[in-house]
């Protein structure tokens, strides 16, 4: 249609673009993102940078630290694989089925997030605690979950089930009824129409809120230390690590683990990223 | 018999969607339930092909009793208003589900599968599109694209809700010709519905007119449009003039037209006709009226003409060019209206508005 136009005849000009204020929005945006988020990061970098190169490696080498970060990053992917799975299903009940308390549950989700961590990890501590009511039921089956990792990931659990449930529910809403219809005239069972066309549809949401809940678990610190008991090398996870050196005023020793956490974050989340565009591309396909 | 229903019930809530129907397509047939939305028509639809229960009432395909049979079993091709197509495969894939989901034992090799889905884009008319998303096809190409899919799994009936109902007229028309050539080359049977008439009536071979859950009519389209069963339906299918009239007698007085002999029980009587079965003749021929206006539409004139004693807006006659020039009127002119052809209907029968 373009070339229809007389173009040429027109002198030429930077291209206008239909929604105004690009950049204004594009300058403040790269503004608050260095004021909020880059110029404190950067900060750490540079107090990591007075460790010098040799003390920061026996910093993050040392066992305690590599257990720290070990603990931290595998309770949080294991806490986030749960709530992938558990969120689904939260999800899936809020937009299937209509029941009495169906809004109510759906508010019930949100309770973690407006829950000051601290109070939620003395709840689960006292629920968990041998003698409490749920810790009472496993001990007899021989499961101990307070100060241990597994009472971290039960934290972990609880923190970040609401970024699941929250990242799939409006996918799972917006699914279109009839599409899955379409699936069964065709032939497909309720196993295959999950699997092949409501999986696919709410995948990237469920990466995303995988990642979210992984990263939120990464730097859980409130309900953590309530329930981890933090015994050095069992369960002690690197954010308390942190802070205890910074009661010990090693700044630069609490940054350089600081920075460990960060760069691992990143390459996590940015993987993750990838995963995303690429199931985005790939995950369609399914007679080739 | 292709599909055969008896007894159908469906309510929703107090909503009374489907009361009794009844109604049986011949193999090879292609049938269209037109009603006014809300008639219950889709929810019939929808019941036949499984994807809703009914109350009460039985369902046939292929002569077999198909009530109970679940939704993946019925070997029924269903296409949706709105396409349903799967967003996140290709047009290829999307024709290639049906054979694709097969348990493994009755599934076609992959080379079956694909001759067959290129056969069917072939037939489609999408052969260049196969390996684009629906998002990048036009309105009348997604839904050839679901068309091709249902027709993938090779089903006995065929069912399709308004397929044509959000597409562009012109793209309507022209797909609405081609399912009908489809249908005549395939020889499979199908029903579809519809609440434009003209689209039931240029497509299929019989009608079924529905109003509030229940069936009025059923007929080849003539019979339908020529001799409809109940007012509403005369309403429902084509433009309807309606004029006072009363029985006293056996005598049936239309304005102050001659009496004619029309049985029935006294009262009032709805008399309903036609635009093209108003005739316009000289002062004296007819019931006297006054001509208000004249417009050209196309190949017809239309005139208005406001009755004497008429009660309501002008009647509007519909007459081919020729008939007019053989006779022209203008605004002013007094003249006799006379009907070649009207219908009457018990005053007390619902209908009329409806759609």
């Amino acid at each position: 249609m373009a070339a229809v136009l007389p173009v040429a005849t027109f002198p030429a000009r930077t291209p206008r673009r239909v929604l105004p204020g690009f950049g204004l929005s594009l300058g403040y945006t790269i503004l608050y993102l260095s004021l909020i988020v880059l110029i404190p990061l950067v900060a750490i970098f540079t107090k990591t940078a007075e460790l010098g190169w040799d003390r920061f490696v026996h910093v993050i080498s040392s066992p305690r630290v590599v257990a720290a970060l070990a603990l931290s990053f595998g309770t949080a992917g294991v806490a986030a694989l749960f709530n992938a799975f558990a969120g689904l299903l939260v999800a899936w009940v809020l937009t299937r089925y209509d029941f009495p308390a169906r809004r109510l549950v759906d508010a019930l989700v949100d309770l973690p997030f407006a829950l000051p961590t601290a109070v939620a990890g003395i709840a689960l501590t006292a629920v968990y605690a041998p003698n409490g009511p749920l810790g009472r039921l496993l001990g007899a089956l021989g499961i101990t979950v307070v100060y241990t990792p597994l009472g971290i990931v039960a934290a972990l659990v609880f923190i970040g089930l609401p970024f699941v449930v929250r990242m799939v529910q409006p996918v799972l809403e917006e699914l279109d009824r009839e599409v899955e219809e379409a699936a069964r005239t065709l032939g497909a069972g309720p196993r295959q129409v999950f699997a092949r066309i409501v999986l696919p549809a709410v995948w990237p949401a469920l990466l995303t809120g995988f990642a979210l809940a992984f990263a939120r678990g990464i730097g859980e610190y409130g309900s953590v230390i309530f329930i981890a008991g933090n015994m050095p090398m069992r369960s002690e996870i690197a954010p308390l690590l942190i802070v205890t050196k910074l009661e010990q005023y090693e700044y630069a020793s609490a940054t350089a683990i600081a920075v460990v956490m960060l760069v691992i974050s990143f390459v996590l989340l940015l993987a993750i990223n990838a995963l995303q565009a690429w199931s985005q591309r790939r995950l369609s396909g399914t007679a080739r | 018999m292709s599909i055969a229903v008896e007894g159908i019930r469906k309510r929703f809530g107090d909503y009374v969607a489907l009361d009794d129907v009844a109604f049986e397509v011949q193999t090879g047939q292609l049938a269209a339930i037109l009603g006014p939305s809300g008639c219950g028509k889709t929810t019939l639809l929808r019941i036949i092909a499984g994807l809703e229960t009914p109350d009460a009432g039985r369902v046939f395909l292929q002569g077999r009793e198909a009530t109970e049979l679940p939704v993946a079993r019925r070997r029924v091709g269903f296409v949706f208003q709105h396409y349903a197509l799967f967003k996140h495969m290709t047009v290829f894939d999307n024709v290639a589900f049906g054979l694709a989901v097969r348990p493994r034992r009755d599934r076609p090799s992959r080379a079956t599968i694909r001759a067959k889905v290129e056969e069917l884009l072939a037939l489609v008319q999408l052969e260049a599109e196969a390996g684009r998303r629906p998002t990048q096809l036009s309105g009348g190409q997604r839904q050839r694209v679901a068309l091709a899919r249902a027709l993938a799994v090779e089903p006995e009936v065929l069912l399709l809700d308004e397929p044509f109902g959000a597409l562009d007229t012109q793209v309507r028309q022209e797909l609405r010709r081609w399912l009908r050539r489809l249908h005549d080359a395939l020889h499979f049977t199908s029903l579809f519905v519809t609440h434009d008439q003209a689209e039931a009536f240029e497509v299929a071979d019989s009608v079924l007119v529905m109003s509030r859950g229940r069936i009025e009519q059923r007929g080849t389209p003539e019979e339908v449009y020529d001799a409809p069963a109940t007012a509403f339906v005369h309403g429902f299918v084509g433009t309807t003039l309606e004029v006072p009239a009363f029985r006293s007698g056996g005598q049936l007085a239309i304005g102050p037209l001659p009496r004619v002999a029309d049985p029935g029980p006294d009262g009032e009587v709805r008399v309903v006709v036609r635009p093209e079965d108003l005739v316009l003749g000289g002062v004296g021929t007819g019931w006297p009226g006054r001509v208000v206006r004249v417009r050209m539409v196309g190949p017809l004139v239309h005139v208005d003409v406001a009755l004497d004693g008429g009660t309501g807006d002008p009647l509007v006659a519909e007459l081919p060019v020729e008939r007019y020039r053989a006779g022209p009127v203008a605004a002013g002119d007094v003249v006799g209206v006379r009907f070649s052809r009207y219908r009457a209907y018990p005053a007390n029968a619902h209908g009329g508005g409806g759609g």
